[in-house]
């Protein structure tokens, strides 16, 4: 059935496939920009993705405004505001991030600052603030969160200590490369994590209260490729077809859930980071099979939905329609049991390290995220300690 | 040239009657909030969780507006045309979704689900309030009409009739006494 009302959209231009980067000096000259602004982390710089992309402007008439390669786990307004005032002083056009969910949220901030001409990115905290088209801006991703093409970022405010959100359509990028090179270096453990954190995108976005027929085809098919691939990309990480269709799920799920949003697991996972550090895709695939039990009796069709993505045609037809919303949640354990058994990944809140006398605490902090207003189920502290504690 | 008297300038039409029912809403709101931190366990333990100072401005474009105050440990209402430095805005986009979220034509989460408004500062802060404002909506309403407005009904007891019966004595006083 549609929704009473949605609204969908994504401008990103996608390139994908093999040498893919190499693009990337024609698309910045079609945006009208020869002076980019590179941003990265130390791992990124140190794997070598960084030169990568750097090589590929071999022959073109780009020249490199500056690179700053020292973007941190959780960045914060500081660094942006740092950043920006580099861009300035080298009269750079445009920002090419390459990197993860850290880097290219520090890049959509950095962007804001600059295009709106200010100095502190804290003026712009909230939804729909920005009123002006943005500078050049090309992302690479090195892991697969799908933030090159979702239209939000997350930023440390280190004075306060929270995480300040920022949506506008006006922050997303330009033009995303998925280049297989850039993830095929990724250790196992994290491709792991980043195929729990894609699924977990995609289901939210299918079960959450802004799920519209779009999003739900971008969803199913994120889905479809993590299950066709992760046990390939697992046992041959130089496979480059299986890295290259991983990257596409993220980016598909990302395209999902910049439209549909997500729910109580990612409320719960940003807690779990925020309170006791768990990765985020960690903390994503622990909650993710409890989230969907919380809300099985608020969209029981949505989550019966999922069965056919997740197991394929000749498993589906076999499970009863009353049977398929349970037998959703069991596929989603199976695979992330295949992946506990791979690669090692925790499963329960205390193989990820979080001590049990901070549950109360993630609980807290969990209802005040900004995700669990599009939950089909209203969470509240007592619900999100359920979950913890099912999930201990 | 064109025929001038033919592609005349079309002025906007008003709502003045849904903002109306928009504005007298508000008060209702707002007030709620004011009279429900001191009558109601439930929205004191929200807000004493807000930090303080703290101003909220709940407004509509081209619509109605009204302003919450956290201060020195009091909650006041401001009125609709108290001038404040929010530190959190809640803006509808529209007032005629403005007035289907006051009639209960449209759920807050459905608001927020599609995209009817929009945020000027800390969501998780406002997620806070919108858990004040739905408390106060519960004890505005009877349950029946309540899931109209809200996600999560409370089930009945005798302190929501109560602190109804309070809430709405509070709204009615403050009223009198503003004009």
């Amino acid at each position: 059935m549609l929704p009473s009302y949605y609204e969908f959209y994504n401008s990103v231009k996608i390139a994908s496939g093999n040498k893919a980067l190499e693009n990337i000096p024609y698309e910045l000259g079609q945006l009208g920009a020869n002076r980019p602004l590179i941003l990265t982390d130390q791992g990124v710089a140190k794997a070598g993705l960084t030169k990568l992309v750097i090589d590929s402007f071999a022959g073109s008439n780009v020249t490199i405004g500056a690179v700053y390669d020292s973007i941190p786990v959780d960045s914060s307004h500081l660094v942006v505001n740092q950043i920006a005032e580099i861009y300035r002083q080298k009269s750079c056009d445009s920002i090419i991030a390459v990197g993860g969910g850290s880097v290219i949220d520090t890049a959509k901030g950095v962007n804001i600052v600059v295009t709106e001409g200010s100095n502190d990115l804290l003026e712009f905290m909230g939804n729909n603030r920005l009123t002006k088209p943005m500078k050049p801006f090309i992302v690479v991703p090195t892991t697969g969160t799908g933030s090159e093409v979702t239209a939000a970022a997350v930023i440390m405010n280190t004075e306060k200590q929270t995480k300040m959100q920022f949506t506008s359509p006006y922050m997303l990028p330009k033009l995303a490369i998925l280049d297989p090179r850039m993830t095929e270096t990724m250790p196992p453990k994290i491709t792991a994590a980043t195929a729990l954190d894609a699924l977990t995108h995609a289901i939210e976005a299918f079960m959450g209260t802004q799920k519209n027929p779009i999003s739900d085809a971008f969803a199913t098919a994120a889905i479809v490729l993590i299950r066709d691939n992760i046990q390939n990309v697992l046992k041959n990480g130089k496979d480059k077809d299986s890295r290259l269709a991983m990257a596409n799920a993220a980016l598909l799920a990302g395209i999902a859930f910049s439209n549909s949003m997500v729910g109580c697991v990612h409320a719960l996972a940003h807690a779990l980071g925020g309170v006791c550090h768990v990765p985020h895709g960690i903390g994503n695939g622990i909650m993710l099979p409890h989230g969907m039990e919380y809300n099985l009796d608020a969209v029981p069709e949505h989550i019966a939905g999922l069965l056919l993505p997740l197991v394929g045609e000749e498993r589906y037809v076999e499970i009863p329609p009353a049977n398929r919303a349970l037998e959703a949640i069991a596929a989603v354990r199976a695979l992330s049991s295949m992946l506990e058994q791979a690669t090692g990944i925790p499963l329960r809140l205390k193989d990820a390290g979080v001590p049990e006398d901070k549950l109360e605490s993630i609980a807290k902090v969990a209802i005040n995220d900004g995700a669990i207003a599009f939950n089909p189920k209203a969470m509240d502290f007592d619900d999100a300690l359920r979950m913890l504690r099912a999930a201990y | 040239m064109i025929e001038r008297d033919r592609y005349p300038d079309i002025e906007p039409g008003t709502k003045r009657a849904k903002n109306w029912v928009t504005g007298l809403s508000l008060y209702f709101l707002g007030m709620g909030i004011q009279a429900g931190y001191a009558i109601d366990p439930v929205i004191k333990q929200e807000i004493d969780d807000w930090p303080d100072p703290f101003t909220f401005l709940f407004s509509v474009i081209n619509g109605p507006r009204m302003a919450i105050q956290k201060k020195d440990g009091l909650v006041r209402y401001l009125g609709q045309k108290a001038e404040v430095r929010a530190d959190v805005e809640m803006c509808i986009k529209n007032p005629e979704f403005a007035f289907m979220l006051m009639v209960g034509q449209m759920s807050t989460q459905d608001a927020v689900a599609h995209n009817r408004q929009f945020v000027k500062g800390d969501l998780s802060q406002t997620l806070a309030v919108i858990r004040v404002m739905s408390r106060v909506q519960a004890l505005l309403f009877p349950g029946f009409i309540a899931k109209n407005y809200i996600n999560r009904v409370p089930s009945f007891s005798w302190l929501i009739l109560r602190n109804r019966i309070l809430l709405y004595g509070n709204c009615l006083l403050g009223a009198f006494q503003r004009n």
